[in-house]
């Protein structure tokens, strides 16, 4: 056998608290599709930002073309013809295509900007990816498809040898898809590598020569993509010795209805979102990232608008339809970034756990506008204390709290309130290991206690440890429905498309 | 918690001290700066500190007091009005125009109350529902208000009746009712912005407006109210200074007040950044720069000057205010 094109050899990459990469090695030739694929927090984006120069990887040797090159910023990366067609693009809206291709690399002549050489050069490369714009078109006048290709047109600029791809059809309609698909075909034909991450195994099978799997940051398993099925492939995304009951399950008893949602959406983001939550149980809502699962949580307390579709909430013995910008006085919100969205960061324990119900700590009329602060300090405390939140005293800034102790804040503020309904993105995000399971721990309590709780994680294992149901979303949709009995290997296959037609 | 103390910065738990005393010396900045500037005009201006004198300051202060109280509500959110000067004159000059016709003096009070209240309900109806940018709508509004106010007025002062303004200064214990209108207005809005959930909204929506939406805060009302009663503040220092004036005028809302308003909010503790200051820091700044005004006014220092050293002292105290911004997100 020849020497691969690309061999990364030995790569390991830690992060305070994780290591994101534990000595993979990977080789890709030229003229092949290489797809890598692998769960969240697999370690595909790290791996291929060692490659494209955006992370320093701890160890471990690149050799491109049996030589071996250093690569520690984005321009060795170029240098070296390695090319970063990248998922979010970064486009510049109100800037013409051809200055969102040039913009880091602008040929000058006579010390002003050659437009007539980048308008040429520009045709010639929209042209391969078989685009007629006209370069001094503005970006936000094009289709998201034919921005993906601007992108792919400014990777290809230089000429590279090594094209990754990551995630690249996200924010495509299905015929930009196949056009997209053709020319990565064509660049293959042309004998380029080409590395293509992707969630959605269906796209691995019909684009992709071989196949790399991570798991946990090493090497699972991979090799000709022919030679595989989709359940192989999920098997090695979720590992076979891992056992489902490594995290205990806690069974919740469900009783009545209590919400129900019928065909929000919102054109573009997500689709005919309907389904149902009972009073007592804990629905994990599966997806990968990008598969719209925030969209809909945001949707459901008015955070981002819809286009339609109702959301009726139980009053009495009733189901009303509540308005989407009044649903929040029913629900407690927990969001997936904490410090952007769910904390006052300067601002005291107490007065970040009182936020969400202050209008019910208030003297007697006529003073029923005044805090009454004994109050506050007290119900402040009672959640302190059941949640076991270490604080030095309720003066303390939030900002000073550890992460976990902040996440139990937020909770708190909802506790406080006691909302009939709570949605909790990624509730345990960037926590340690005790701090999960304090928060399992409360989100379990909840359940029993009789909320309906929506939670939302990126970690199979944590969902699995916490629901009764799950909805499984895929492309805006939600695709399945799976009751407790679900295996993980049911909930990746259906959020990557494996198995589409079974259930 | 004393009342004293600012929205965010109240409350601070010893082990925190330390750390706190490097932050947040400079929230004691504006008591340590009026003490200075007072005892270095006591010591230069002969009969300063004479009763009558300091009534004769502090009657000179109320009617920027009341509009760095407006500005104070607007900055707290994270947002700035250039326009009350503006608006406060065109309401000053719709207010005389009714009394100038005939119209009942108290009528003619309200109108200058409420034009300006009106005008800045427009700004807030932009900056919250439309998301405009609060810079860009406050400063279009002063050009509208002042560019309307020359015009109407041909830049001709109109004189009100002598009644409505001795009913305005008349004193009470000796005391000139605008001085003991701030006074109280300063205790009430001190006490609702640290004492109520809607100054804790008020707080929160300046120090962290999604994470105050997420949390069910009222965030467009709490911007929209914020900026009404800057126009309503703009009204009340409407009629104080009209009644002082004994007269309405176009001068009243040259550009150069925003100034004096801005830099009142900042030397007095208000953070441009957002979520920290209260009424008394506003008022303590602006009785400090009418201090400052008055010196440099019996200095002979030119009026260009004076915009010199106004802007220099604004951008000085806005520099240690985002100084131990920095320290305190490190």
């Amino acid at each position: 056998m020849t020497i691969p094109y690309l061999k990364m050899d030995g790569i390991a990459k830690s992060f305070p608290g994780v290591q994101a990469l534990k000595n993979v090695t990977f080789e890709a030739s030229q003229g092949e599709i290489l797809a890598l694929v692998g769960a969240n927090g697999a370690g595909k984006s790290t791996l291929m930002n060692v490659l494209g120069g955006n992370i320093e990887p701890n160890s471990g040797k690149i050799y491109i073309n049996g030589k071996e090159v250093r690569i520690s910023s984005p321009s060795d990366a170029a240098a070296n013809g390695i090319a970063f067609v990248h998922q979010e693009m970064a486009m510049l809206p109100t800037m013409s295509i051809a200055d969102t291709m040039y913009i880091s690399s602008f040929p000058y002549k006579h010390g002003l900007i050659d437009y007539k050489t980048i308008y040429q050069r520009c045709r010639v490369v929209l042209k391969r990816l078989g685009c007629n714009f006209d370069p001094r078109e503005r970006i936000r006048n094009i289709s998201p498809g034919d921005q993906q290709m601007v992108e792919i047109g400014r990777a290809l600029l230089h000429d590279p040898q090594i094209i990754i791809f990551d995630e690249p059809t996200s924010s495509l309609t299905s015929r930009e898809k196949e056009h997209l698909f053709e020319v990565i075909r064509t660049l293959k034909q042309e004998g380029s590598v080409i590395i293509y991450i992707s969630h959605f195994l269906d796209e691995v099978f019909s684009l992709c020569d071989r196949v790399m799997v991570l798991r946990n940051g090493e090497t699972a398993g991979g090799g000709l993509v022919s030679e595989y099925t989709n359940r192989d492939i999920v098997k090695m995304m979720i590992g076979e010795k891992e056992i489902d009951t490594y995290y205990e399950r806690s069974e919740h008893r469900a009783g009545e209805e209590i919400m129900r949602v019928k065909g929000i959406y919102r054109s573009g983001v997500i689709n005919d979102i309907s389904f149902s939550l009972r009073k007592g149980e804990v629905v994990g809502l599966w997806g990968q990232l990008g598969s719209g699962r925030t969209e809909v949580a945001r949707a459901l307390v008015g955070l981002d608008p819809i286009d339609g579709g109702t959301i009726s909430i139980k009053m009495g013995d009733q189901m009303m339809p509540v308005k989407q910008s009044e649903t929040k006085k029913y629900i407690g919100m927990i969001t997936e970034n904490r410090r952007e969205e769910g904390l006052l960061l300067p601002m005291s324990v107490c007065n970040n756990m009182s936020l969400a119900n202050l209008t019910n700590l208030t003297k007697k009329k006529p003073f029923s506008s005044v805090i009454d602060s004994k109050l506050e300090n007290s119900e402040t405390d009672k959640y302190v204390k059941r949640m076991d939140i270490k604080i030095s005293s309720q003066a303390q800034r939030v900002e000073t709290l550890s992460g976990g102790n902040q996440q139990k804040v937020i909770i708190g503020r909802w506790l406080q309130k006691n909302p009939p309904i709570y949605i909790m993105d990624e509730p345990t995000r960037g926590l340690d290991v005790g701090a999960k399971a304090d928060i399992r721990r409360i989100i379990s309590d909840l359940a029993e206690q009789g909320a309906g709780i929506l939670v939302i994680s990126s970690e199979i294992e944590e969902i699995m440890s916490v629901s009764d149901r799950y909805l499984v979303m895929k492309r805006g949709s939600i695709v399945a429905e799976f009751g407790s009995n679900a295996s993980k290997e049911d909930l990746v296959a259906t959020a990557t498309g494996a198995a589409s037609k079974k259930e | 918690m004393s009342i004293l103390n600012s929205g965010v910065t109240q409350q601070l738990s010893k082990k925190d001290s330390k750390e706190a005393a490097d932050i947040y010396w400079t929230r004691y900045l504006p008591y340590i700066v009026l003490v200075v500037v007072f005892a270095a005009v006591s010591i230069f201006v002969p009969y300063f500190l004479t009763i009558s004198n300091l009534l004769s300051v502090l009657l000179q202060t109320a009617s920027l007091a009341i509009l760095a109280i407006g500005q104070a509500a607007v900055l707290i959110l994270g947002g700035i009005d250039l326009s009350m000067p503006g608006v406060m004159a065109l309401g000053s000059i719709f207010g005389a125009m009714y009394m100038r016709a005939g119209g009942n003096p108290v009528l003619g009070a309200v109108i200058m109350l409420l034009v300006p209240a009106a005008l800045g309900l427009i700004n807030g109806i932009s900056v919250s529902y439309f998301g405009m940018i609060p810079f860009v709508v406050t400063l279009a509004m002063q050009a509208i208000t002042i560019g309307a106010a020359t015009m109407i007025t041909n830049q001709i002062s109109i004189p009100v009746p002598e009644n409505f303004c001795n009913a305005m200064l008349t004193k009470i214990g000796g005391i000139p009712l605008p001085i003991i209108i701030v006074l109280i207005l300063t205790l009430f809005l001190q006490f609702a912005v640290t004492k109520t959930y809607y100054g804790r909204w008020l707080y929160s929506t300046g120090t962290n407006m999604r994470t105050s939406r997420v949390s069910g805060v009222p965030t467009k009302k709490v911007v929209l109210a914020a900026y009404s009663f800057a126009g309503l503040m703009g009204g009340l220092a409407a009629i104080i200074m009209t009644s002082r004036l004994y007269a309405a005028s176009p001068q009243m809302g040259k550009d150069a007040v925003a100034m004096d308003i801005i830099a009142s909010a900042a030397v007095g503790g208000v953070s441009t950044m957002g979520g920290v200051g209260t009424a008394v820091n506003a008022v303590i700044g602006a009785i400090i720069i009418t201090l400052i005004s008055n010196v440099m006014n019996m200095a002979n220092v030119s009026y260009y000057l004076t915009l010199v050293i106004k802007g220099i002292i604004i951008i000085t105290f806005v520099a240690i205010d985002a100084n131990s911004r920095k320290k305190s997100t490190k």
